[in-house]
């Protein structure tokens, strides 16, 4: 395994800009949420859920010095995990035939009869497309919603990651959020 | 739809959402004229827009509470403000006529009304529109609102009831008038007597609500007001907790963000006054209240936040991590004010004031003692009282004062006490032990036990009271090294004779529990699990009821460890630490790292590499560097550190072969004791050994030469010279040395920086072969005992080799290749022909210490294939044929044989550097071993590897030791009382 340290001085020099240090860091993290994420989808029960961001954070724990880094670096460890996060568990959904209705990865529950999905589960497959095609339309709106759905970025470390003011982060997530609502509203009526 | 609309629609939908609803068609239909597309298109992301909480938003909140990291209560999402019924002067709601809005809450609008029924002016909070929906929050909210309204006291701001009307839920508050604590605080600090008397009253509010079982949760100055009487009215008692279990945002009771109108936002539970379980998202107590009443303290004191910080993480971590600025407090904050902030502020609520009652106590009579004018006299404390001892010393007398300090045991306490402790009475500071091996501290911090000899000689295990000036010494206990104690501090662990042992710290029977080589530490915890270690060993454990023990660490050999040293127990009885030590090379061992495992693990976790011996205590991890004494903060639940490694202690005197065996100890009571002295690395060191003159009985006939740090000791075949080596301090590293015995004057031999260890001389002894790593490994050179001459290449590989003896007819040199462990194995070099070297032991055991016998048909050596090290004989055949049979010389352990030149006697050191006489006879085709005896202590070094630590004149009759100087100046051990404060400085 990876020491804290390396991730960490990985994760400083790419925030300064060395874009070498990202790609010495996707695999890092990959390959940990990957089995991170391999684990807890094998030991679920099917009513338990999978909580995306709590995998990114446990990997951040468990790759990343954190009193090394600051929060610009934390946001910038999150964005890449974001990516990576999503892959992983649309890769999941694939492979688990989910197709129908669901992808058979179950998250966490929502217990609001108004929310866009109607049932509790969330469909990974349907966002994942979605999130291709409002990428094609306004491709800041679909990074926002990857950093806060699968990586579990706050509004400042999106804002800092998408280089954005806070208020404009804010505002492109509810914009988002609607738009997305509303497309996946149709999909999963369907 | 088409992309190039988008740009338009994202617009006006970002456009029409900060407009409240009502007004939002209109806008659309202005701002959109007659593009119906266009207008259905916003229109319809408006209404995805209404849902509060996505599924997006759950994805994205799911960081986990509980997790003990700042991000665990940065719940990402929740940005939008609940819709709530906007409300206008005139409005209505049940009895009450709507005034004026005072502003808004995390909860909802607050606006000023008119009781038409009891003629006052209250304050309404309109609930959010959901509670109208769902019926069960509303009955939850209905009870919880109904126990709030029993509270009945002036700094409380009452609740009245909950009104509901036409669909609109309100709550229906005591209306204060006046600016809030923030307002106040804003306008700059508040003198001394006016904070005082506000906190006193705030404390007065929290105690009454406590009584009845309601814990504020949110308590800060934005919810404190001051009347215009100057009477302080602490604002939504409990509405928190009513909140959270009527929150849809329900993240298992962690606190959240929400948003106020002003668009900042906000954690329920305020970042900034939040307490660090309540940051974690922890069950909460009544102590969550006193943590945020020492926030709101030191912000009346200093007009300043206690746990600032630029972003809500940044002061999640500061609330987690740091101690607020004590210097930010004014001088002329009185000094129970002070403590009363440090115990609000213990990060554990089990530390913490247990009783807001108390700190109300405190700061009456804080301001009972500013009214007087005199000094706040120090509270004596209702908890538990540590004992702390104190001796004092004076510069002149060989007296030392005991006393006794009761202070508070409060590891926030400002500062630090060092103090000494002298030798007691009757005991002299034993010769001849690793620092590591001298002393122990209870972990209660009330008594020492350490390794004391008396005037008859005699060393054993000795117990002081540190409150006494005296310690007794242990009967049974004679021989004791490397004292460790029982958690309960009833009993005490030592080395002796080869044994691990126990014995309770007020006297009896020792108990004898495992047979160890070594004495590089041992550990005992709660369940009654000793570890302990042995030369060449992992770690490995035994009951402190005795049966057999087993390992419970592997030695790496591929990272050429040698030994696991040092184990000592984390708080949970199951974690522990460890040193490992070893050499890749076989050259010089060091220290490789400190490591945490657990007792039921295999895997292990490097901590710090190189290292010394290691403790814990108080959060942190102490070991050493050179001398200096590090502490490290050391999380034991994710076990790891933090931060940076502050030295607390200088000078901590280190010995031990891998020199990094310091002489401190702690106790689990902030106490810590270490003793200054010299390095003594590889061995003795370079004060504090002496060669000494033995006869057969043990007595001193005479010193040779001066006190220095000698080692590898080797006569001459004429006993008129010996070989020695020598530390050189500056380089680091170690030189042979020749030394003249009439006249006890050394000459140096070699001079260049490289590591020497071993050397023998010829049977002329005109030559001296002694092996250098300055090709990167030990080889063997040869140079002319006169010290002229050129140093020649003897035998360079890539192996380790240590010269060890020369046949006495001088054809062939024993060698050791790998210094210890497994990998050390004996062999030959012939000065004649190809002068191939051949092995003459070569098993998986580690084989050390060969000597040839003065006829050249056996050796006798060291080998550890029983499992430690004991003496044998074997014949020794020059073609290099593996000697067939051997003979056990030793019984209970041997180490470091020599002959007697006549080959009628084997010596040899026992376990416990006693001096062993082995009557044999060599002459015959089987050889024969008679009675062995016991001649004396030769109070050799102990190390971990000790190496050639004695010789024998030719006559067998005399002995030159490498013993440790007699050390009465050795300086005093130094206490440190509440050593953490040490860090805090």
């Amino acid at each position: 395994m990876v020491s804290p340290r390396d991730v960490t001085a990985l994760l400083g020099d790419w925030s300064r800009g060395n874009q070498t240090a990202l790609n010495q860091l996707m695999p890092l993290v990959y390959a940990e949420l990957r089995r991170v994420a391999a684990r807890q989808l094998r030991n679920e029960r099917a009513d338990h859920t999978l909580q995306p961001t709590a995998l990114v954070h446990e990997v951040y724990v468990r790759l990343v010095d954190q009193r090394q880094v600051d929060w610009q670096n934390r946001a910038h460890f999150f964005g890449v995990s974001a990516q990576v996060m999503r892959r992983i568990l649309v890769d999941h959904a694939r492979r688990h035939g989910a197709s129908k209705r669901g992808d058979g990865v179950r998250c966490v529950s929502i217990d609001q009869a108004k929310d866009v999905a109607a049932s509790n589960e969330i469909p990974i497959l349907a966002l994942d497309h979605a999130l291709d095609r409002l990428e094609k339309i306004d491709a800041e709106l679909a990074e926002i919603v990857e950093l806060r759905a699968f990586g579990g970025l706050t509004i400042e470390e999106a804002a800092h990651v998408l280089r954005v003011s806070p208020s404009t982060a804010k505002r492109d997530w509810r914009t988002a959020k609607a738009w997305l609502n509303r497309e996946l509203g149709s999909e999963v009526r369907r | 739809m088409t992309d190039e609309r988008w740009p338009r629609v994202k617009a006006l939908f970002q456009a029409a959402v900060e407009r409240p609803p009502a007004e939002r068609d209109a806008f659309l239909v202005a701002a959109t004229g007659d593009d119906n597309a266009l207008r259905r298109e916003v229109a319809s992301l408006l209404t995805s827009d209404t849902s509060n909480v996505s599924f997006l938003d759950r994805l994205s909140s799911a960081r986990q509470p509980g997790h003990a990291d700042l991000l665990a209560v940065l719940p990402a999402s929740i940005d939008h403000t609940l819709p709530c019924p906007v409300l206008t002067a005139g409005c209505r709601v049940g009895p009450y006529d709507i005034v004026a809005p005072l502003g808004a809450g995390a909860m909802g609008e607050v606006y000023r009304a008119h009781d038409t029924t009891l003629n006052r002016d209250v304050a309404l909070k309109v609930l959010p529109e959901l509670f109208a929906v769902d019926a069960d929050r509303l009955a939850r909210f209905t009870r919880e609102a109904q126990i709030l309204a029993s509270l009945n006291h002036p700094n409380i701001a009452a609740i009245y009831g909950l009104e509901e009307s036409n669909g609109t839920q309100a709550l229906v508050l005591e209306l204060v008038d006046g600016p809030t604590l923030a307002d106040r605080i804003a306008r700059g600090p508040l003198a001394l007597d006016e904070a005082l008397t506000i906190a006193r009253q705030i404390a007065d509010a929290l105690e009454a609500a406590h009584e009845k079982g309601i814990v504020h949760r949110d308590l800060k100055p934005a919810n404190i007001k001051i009347a215009g009487n100057g009477v302080v009215k602490v604002l939504d008692f409990g509405l928190a907790k009513v909140w959270d279990g009527a929150s849809l945002f329900d993240l298992a009771g962690s606190p959240r963000l929400t948003a106020t109108d002003s668009g900042e936002r906000s954690i329920l539970g305020t970042p900034a006054y939040m307490s660090p379980e309540q940051a974690r998202g922890k069950p909460l107590d009544k102590r969550t209240d006193i943590w945020s009443f020492g926030c709101v303290l030191y912000e009346v004191l200093t007009g300043r936040q206690a746990f600032a910080g630029e972003t809500v993480s940044d002061r999640i971590a500061s609330i987690l991590e740091r101690e607020p600025e004590w210097e930010a407090l004014p001088d002329t904050t009185p000094i129970t004010v002070r403590r009363l902030l440090q115990r609000c502020f213990e990060k554990d609520p089990r530390r913490r004031v247990r009783d807001i009652g108390d700190a109300r106590i405190e700061l009456d009579d804080a301001l009972a003692g500013r009214a007087i004018g005199t000094p706040v006299a120090r509270r004596a404390g209702r908890e538990r009282v540590a004992w702390i001892a104190s001796a004092l010393v004076t510069a002149v007398a060989v007296l030392a004062v005991g006393s006794v300090l009761s202070l508070r045991r409060a590891p926030a306490d400002t500062r630090a006490y060092r103090s000494s402790i002298l030798p007691s009475p009757g005991a002299s500071r034993p010769a001849g032990l690793v620092p590591s091996s001298r002393f122990a501290l209870s972990p209660d911090g009330r008594r020492l036990a350490f390794v004391g000899t008396d005037a008859g000689g005699v060393t054993a295990l000795w117990v002081q009271s540190l409150d006494e000036l005296a310690g007794r010494p242990l009967a049974g206990t004679e021989g004791a090294l490397m004292p460790f104690w029982s958690p309960d501090n009833q009993f005490i662990g030592f080395l002796a004779g080869g044994k691990v042992k126990t014995i309770a710290a007020t006297g009896g029977p020792p108990l004898i529990l495992a047979d160890t080589t070594g004495n590089a530490g041992a550990t005992w915890n709660r369940d009654g699990v000793i570890l302990f270690t042995g030369a060449g060993s992992p770690i490995r454990r035994v009951s402190a009821s005795g049966g057999p023990s087993s390992p419970v660490t592997k030695l790496n050999a591929d990272a050429g460890e040698s030994v696991h040293s040092f184990p000592f127990f984390l708080p949970d009885g199951r974690h522990f630490l460890y040193l490992a030590v070893g050499s890749k090379t076989g050259g010089p061992v060091s220290p490789n790292g400190i490591y945490v495992t657990a007792l039921d693990s295999n895997e292990r976790k490097l901590l710090v590499p190189g290292g010394s011996n290691a403790k814990y205590a108080e959060g942190y991890l102490l070991f050493l560097r050179e001398q200096t004494l590090m502490a490290q903060a050391f999380d034991v639940e994710r076990l790891e550190l933090a931060s940076e490694a502050v030295p607390i202690a200088e000078h901590v005197t280190i010995g031990g072969i891998i020199g990094m065996a310091g002489g401190y100890g702690l106790s689990e009571t902030g106490i810590l004791a270490y003793q200054t002295g010299v390095v003594e690395v590889g061995g003795p060191s370079d004060t504090s050994t002496q060669l000494v003159w033995f006869d057969r009985s043990g007595k001193p006939i005479g010193a040779l030469g001066d006190q220095a740090g000698y080692g590898d000791l080797e006569l001459a075949p004429d006993g008129k010279r010996a070989t020695v080596s020598l530390f050189d301090r500056t380089r680091r590293t170690r030189d042979i040395w020749l030394v003249d015995i009439a006249r006890g004057l050394r000459t140096r031999f070699t001079f260049d920086s490289s590591e020497k260890r071993g050397s023998v001389w010829s049977p002329d002894g005109n030559r001296v072969v002694f092996n250098t790593d300055r090709k990167g490994h030990f080889d063997l050179y040869q140079k002319t005992s006169s010290g002229s001459g050129a140093e020649e290449e003897l035998l360079v590989d890539g192996r380790d080799k240590f010269p060890i003896d020369w046949s006495s007819d001088g054809r062939f040199i024993l060698f050791g290749v790998g210094e210890t462990g497994a990998t050390a194995d004996l062999w030959v070099l012939p000065l004649f022909g190809d002068r191939k070297p051949f092995p003459f032991l070569q098993t998986p055991f580690g084989e050390v210490s060969g000597r040839f016998s003065a006829d050249g048909r056996w050796i006798v050596y060291e080998s550890d294939e029983s499992g430690r090290s004991e003496v044998y004989v074997a014949p020794f055949s020059a073609r290099g044929e593996t000697p067939g049979s051997k003979w056990q010389i030793s019984t209970t352990g041997g180490t470091q044989p020599r002959w007697r030149s006549d080959g009628k006697e084997i010596f040899y050191l026992a376990p416990d550097k006693r001096l062993m006489a082995a009557a044999v006879n060599g002459r015959n085709s089987a050889f024969e071993v008679g009675a062995v005896r016991s001649l004396f202590d030769t109070r050799a070094p102990s190390t971990i590897n000790p190496r050639s630590a004695y010789d024998v004149s030719p006559d067998g009759q005399r002995f030159l030791v490498n013993t440790l100087a007699d050390d009465d100046a050795a300086p005093p051990i130094t206490l440190v009382v509440n050593w953490p404060a040490l860090l805090k400085k």
